[in-house]
């Protein structure tokens, strides 16, 4: 079919300053084919290396831009009209005034200065968690002048947070931790746009989620959703500013795919659920996540200034009783079932059912009884052995009556203390640690073990109101 | 894996936007008339920036400028620091060109509050053989103009000389000109 491509102003130095050009084709990919082979010049301006169309060159046929037609599969007709329009745009991409100064101590050191403020304005970092970590990381991005700040959270603030989590308040306790955190984090830069994702990170969401971003902040609280980030990143190949916090010690690295290694590199796989306590078992010291968050903090803004020695291939350990900082090398696992060199993770994995931690404490289906159960059973004199495999501290905040004392940790030496001949219930806070502890008995032939589902937190809520929750 | 790893360095890009040593051989001269209409289209679109195409006519390393034809801003994100073009605007810019017997010479666009210098976004859509012509507005008021071209997809900005038709000197600021009463 005869059909005519009309050349814009710029590319016509390639055709004799021909405004026109009259081929044959049946499809629009044969229309540059023909096109290209009587002006050869034009292909590279048009044509990038992997064949595709230049995204700074839009093609229209009789008016139509042909992404919303069949691209380079278009059918032509005779006489249609094929229009190559180069893209134009720009502008300053400027820092306002208010900017200049509110950032001006960005400007005086010369490693950002006005360009690389620039950057972190055009800087996109979402944060995975609006808690302990992602409190202090999003505020200080937030005032470093990151553009835009994605959150992915959805919980709600509640009282035992505040003693951390620094993005909320008193006055927004019951609120979404999302709702909360966009209120400050406006307040603090309004020149920063705040982009909420309030739902659970899976393997269905999670790299639409993180597409958009440049940087991703692991602030999670349990090792389904870390795991998820940090597969999420190297599919996508984005780097991942870890982090994470136990009682009084924290870690930080950045794991970058293709610069360094993963997070599987350092642990394959997830613990069984259970052994590894959450900071709701184990507690935190307030002040921790503020100093591991800040540390994902600046290397986040180093990765968007593209300045620096990045945190990548080291593990930086924090022990704020001995305010000792330390220092891990961390190589890449050949072996590695991610990013080694046979691969057998090659897809994204819900670990949420077998984690059991964070909000999904819930611990594995099986032997449990619910609270109201248990009460019925002691109301009605079963012969019952209620176990407590908490701390002693948390006890003492705490405890069921008749319930007896034994941490975890002490359980397998002094199984022999422990009444086989009765229904044995375990419990601990919110039913993780007692899942385990439920298991370790079995194993010791005390079958008739019984997990309290959703521990002393369910008691306190279902049965006895009057007991204190921490 | 390679000991490199820990050892890693960040490199910032060396984002050479222009320089202001090389200066193009090409100057530009504007018809007072389209300095004015880029005056009065620059103070109208502030706070957001405004956008515009030249037409004229070439002759060796010479443009004359002899029309704007002032353009909407489609940038529908940030447009107090970016514009856009769109293609059927683009189209008509070129449609209009034809009848009128000119050229597209290159389009102009401001920069509120910002001088008049390209930022990276610019460099990244120019255009070989099209002026980037930018205007700084500080406070609605148009002051610096300055125009800049490329030779290569790679090559950094080159600064472009301008010049007022009649007068003598170079054109550096719409500021403290005479205002024109011709209009376009």
């Amino acid at each position: 079919m005869p059909v005519e491509i009309r050349i814009p102003t710029p590319l016509r130095r390639f055709t004799g300053e021909k405004a026109h050009i009259d081929v044959s084709a049946d499809v629009l990919e044969g229309a540059l084919t023909a096109l290209f082979s009587q002006h050869p010049g034009l292909k590279a301006q048009l044509v990038d290396e992997k064949g595709g169309i230049r995204s700074f060159v839009n093609i229209y046929v009789n008016g139509d831009d042909i992404r919303f037609l069949e691209g380079a599969s278009t059918p032509l007709a005779e006489g249609d009209k094929i229009a190559i329009v180069p893209a134009i745009a720009g502008g300053s991409g400027a820092l306002s005034r208010e900017e200049i100064a509110r950032y001006s101590r960005h400007l005086l050191l010369p490693e950002v200065a006005v360009a690389g403020q620039q950057k972190l304005k055009n800087g996109r970092v979402l944060l995975v968690g609006a808690g302990g970590l992602g409190s202090p990381a999003a505020l200080y991005l937030a005032a470093a002048g990151v553009g835009t700040i994605g959150l992915v959270d959805f919980d709600v603030v509640d009282e035992s947070n505040l003693q951390r989590q620094i993005l909320h308040d008193t006055t927004t306790i019951g609120q979404p931790k999302l709702v909360s955190a966009r209120r400050r984090l406006e307040a603090l830069n309004p020149h920063v746009k705040v982009e909420l994702f309030e739902e659970r990170l899976t393997s269905e969401n999670v790299l639409s989620i993180f597409d958009g971003f440049d940087v991703v902040l692991d602030g999670t609280d349990n090792f389904a959703t870390r795991y998820l980030t940090n597969d999420a990143c190297f599919f996508l190949k984005k780097p991942n500013v870890y982090g994470s916090i136990f009682r009084f010690e924290g870690q930080a690295s950045v794991f970058w795919p293709e610069k360094g290694p993963c997070y599987r590199c350092l642990y394959p796989s997830p613990p069984p659920p259970g052994l590894v306590p959450s900071c709701a078992e184990g507690g935190v010291l307030g002040v921790l996540p503020g100093v591991v968050g800040a540390l994902q903090a600046t290397e986040a803004l180093k990765i968007l200034l593209g300045t620096g020695r990045p945190l990548t291939g080291r593990l930086l350990l924090y022990d704020a009783l001995e305010l000792s900082f330390s220092e891990l090398k961390l190589r890449r696992d050949p072996a590695c079932p991610l990013c080694g060199e046979n691969r057998t993770i090659t897809g994204l994995v819900d670990y949420a059912e077998f984690c059991g931690l964070g909000r999904g404490d819930e611990p594995p289906a099986g032997a449990e009884i619910t609270p109201g159960e248990l009460d019925t059973w002691v109301k009605r004199g079963d012969p019952v052995e209620l176990i407590d495999v908490r701390e002693p501290h948390e006890a003492a905040i705490c405890a069921i009556d008749g319930a007896r004392l034994i941490p975890l940790a002490s359980l397998p030496e002094r199984v022999h203390e422990i009444d086989g001949g009765r229904t044995i219930v375990v419990h601990c806070k919110s039913g993780a640690r007692s899942a385990r502890a439920v298991a370790l008995l079995k194993q010791a032939g005390l079958t008739r073990t019984y997990n309290l589902r959703g521990g002393i937190l369910a008691w306190a809520r279902e049965v006895d109101p009057s007991l204190p929750v921490y | 894996m390679s000991g490199q790893d820990s050892e890693a360095r960040l490199t910032s890009e060396t984002n050479v936007v222009f320089e202001t040593t090389v200066a193009s051989k090409t100057t530009v001269v504007f018809e007072t008339s389209v300095l004015t209409a880029i005056e009065e289209a620059a103070a109208t679109a502030y706070p957001f920036e405004g956008c515009g195409a030249l037409l004229g006519n070439s002759a060796g390393s010479v443009r004359r400028v002899c029309a704007s034809l002032h353009l909407p801003n489609r940038e529908e994100g940030r447009p107090r620091v970016r514009f856009e073009v769109s293609p059927a605007d683009y189209l008509s810019v070129e449609d209009e060109a034809d009848r009128r017997g000119l050229s597209l010479l290159g389009f102009w666009h401001t920069h509120p509050d910002h001088p008049a210098l390209p930022s990276a976004t610019d460099r990244q859509f120019a255009w070989e053989g099209l002026l980037t012509v930018i205007v700084s507005v500080p406070e609605r008021r148009p002051r610096e103009i300055t125009a800049w071209e490329v030779t290569g997809p790679d090559s950094p900005f080159s600064p472009v000389l301008l010049r007022e038709d009649g007068r003598n000197g170079i054109l550096k600021s719409l500021a403290g000109r005479p205002r024109a009463t011709q209009e376009d």
